[in-house]
């Protein structure tokens, strides 16, 4: 792999170092600022400390409540690990569930192409929007969304790939990125709920997603004789679900 | 059923193509005195037009070999060069595929490396030789030669005694915006050393062209994409040829 360390490999790394530090942050504050209450003690005790808490509770609470909300849109809900998707061979990210219903994710993920064929292997960055509308629950472990859908933004790490065509090319020669890829996809998750109340992860989901990409479907709509699964391919991945306190 | 990469170079399939099919059209055609062949390009995205060329020519018994004059790939996805690799593979007669320019775009080049081959190379058809060459110099830099003239002045003395006249072919004329123009009439007169230049044969355009570009007797045949339904067709005897535009 080249490590030639072009302006956009710095961003690109400088992003996820970035990302990465954040996170380890918001742990370290999440972890500092959750409200310690003694489980032990008899109840005069506990009614009387109570008393006396309650001014720090309802200050700590506040702050609390601020740092959860800010804990909350920076702890992850969970690390993800991908095959397939047009992103690489294997990827790897983070994801956020949000809405009142958890119904929207935002996913982010590092992506990695074996060199196959060519010269070099590739790194890939990716950020998915998902959007989940119906829960079902099958029993007390199972549930499963019938329907997850949204669309995913893919940028190849490389000097071969660009945004836009170099200078040297008149205006407009190639109209379109090498770079960066859009992605669209359909597909379904089931989730596992671990059984026990403490452990760090709260439970597993397993996903598929058919998707294709612009240029895939481009070259595909246009004529009859591409097939579906030609340029529509299909991702599977699995979620470790954080649990969240 | 799994997509790992739009441009992830794995290529699964038939490579290494045109020194296959040389090997072929070498030994078939050695001793034959008059060439037929069918001279096509710019296929890219234009799948069914490429599968109906495919029908259309395996149902003529006149065909010696099929030549690509390069852009099988529109984004040079490892994909369309497979796609399009697959189509030409169910012709009877013997093809080879030139590179052009929309193949060099990300890592296009390697995986036409690997499907097809070398993008400068040779063959011989009875007593014709066809010198294929990489024209694409806008998609290149001074560290790779474009056009390669080194190889040029090789392929002159080689084989001396096989062949009697010689055809060239590449994707983009001079001219085009991807010749490298500067060196145009050096060009021009590099090829006119080789026996006996019969013609010259491009794509790239997308539209007939006939052209004496240099004003030297050299017609240069430019042949439609394939999205247009027509390629060019040439018969090729001693010092002599013909050519034909057809609709399908």
């Amino acid at each position: 792999m080249n490590l030639f360390l072009t302006k956009s490999k710095i961003r690109s790394f400088a992003l996820v170092t970035l990302f990465f530090s954040v996170h380890d942050m918001a742990q370290g504050a999440k972890n500092q600022y959750l409200p310690r209450t003694s489980l032990a003690g008899n109840k005069t005790d506990t009614l009387r400390e109570n008393s006396i808490k309650t001014d720090s509770i309802k200050t700590e609470n506040m702050s609390t409540k601020e740092l959860k909300k800010t804990a909350f849109s920076l702890v992850p809900s969970s690390y993800m690990l991908q095959y397939a998707g047009s992103i690489g061979l294997l990827s790897a990210g983070t994801g956020w569930d949000y809405g009142r219903r958890k119904q929207w994710s935002t996913d982010f993920l590092l992506g990695y192409v074996p060199k196959y064929d060519t010269d070099r292997a590739k790194l890939t960055l990716t950020l998915r929007q998902s959007y989940t509308p119906w829960e079902i629950k099958l029993n007390k472990q199972f549930t499963y969304h019938p329907l997850r859908t949204g669309a995913y933004l893919n940028t190849t790490l490389g000097k071969q790939f660009w945004y836009k065509e170099p200078d040297k090319y008149p205006n407009s020669y190639y109209r379109f990125s090498t770079r960066l890829r859009i992605n669209i996809f359909l597909g379904q998750d089931f989730s596992y709920k671990i059984k026990s109340n403490s452990s760090y992860f709260e439970g597993l989901k397993f996903y598929y997603d058919l998707h294709t990409s612009d240029l895939y479907l481009v070259s595909g709509v246009q004529n009859k004789y591409l097939k579906f699964d030609d340029y529509i391919g299909l991702a599977l991945g699995v979620k470790l679900q954080i649990r969240r306190k | 059923m799994f997509d790992i990469h739009p441009y992830s170079g794995k290529i699964d399939g038939r490579k290494h193509i045109n020194a296959d099919n040389i090997v072929k059209i070498e030994h078939d055609y050695a001793n034959q005195d008059t060439i037929r062949y069918a001279f096509i390009s710019d296929s890219q995205r234009w799948y069914d037009e490429l599968d109906d060329f495919v029908k259309i020519v395996n149902k003529r018994n006149d065909i010696d070999f099929i030549v690509h004059g390069g852009d099988i790939s529109d984004f040079g996805l490892t994909k369309e060069f497979l796609w399009q690799r697959d189509i030409l593979e169910k012709l009877k007669q013997p093809y080879v595929a030139l590179l052009g320019n929309h193949d060099c775009l990300a890592n296009g080049e390697e995986i036409f490396e690997q499907v097809f081959g070398t993008v400068n190379y040779s063959f011989i058809a009875g007593k014709t030789k066809f010198l294929c060459l990489n024209t694409n110099a806008l998609e290149s830099d001074y560290s790779n030669p474009v056009p390669d003239f080194s190889f040029i002045e090789q392929e002159r003395q080689k084989d001396t005694t096989r062949f009697e006249q010689t055809v060239v072919v590449m994707h983009a004329r001079p001219t085009s915006d991807q010749f490298n123009n500067n060196v145009a009439s050096v060009f021009q007169y590099s090829i006119k050393q080789f026996p006996n230049l019969l013609y010259c044969t491009n794509g790239h355009d997308h539209i007939y062209q006939e052209e004496d570009i240099f004003k030297d007797g050299i017609i240069y045949y430019g042949t439609p994409n394939i999205g247009k339904r027509q390629f060019l067709i040439f018969t090729i005897t001693k010092d002599h040829y013909t050519h034909e535009l057809v609709s399908y």
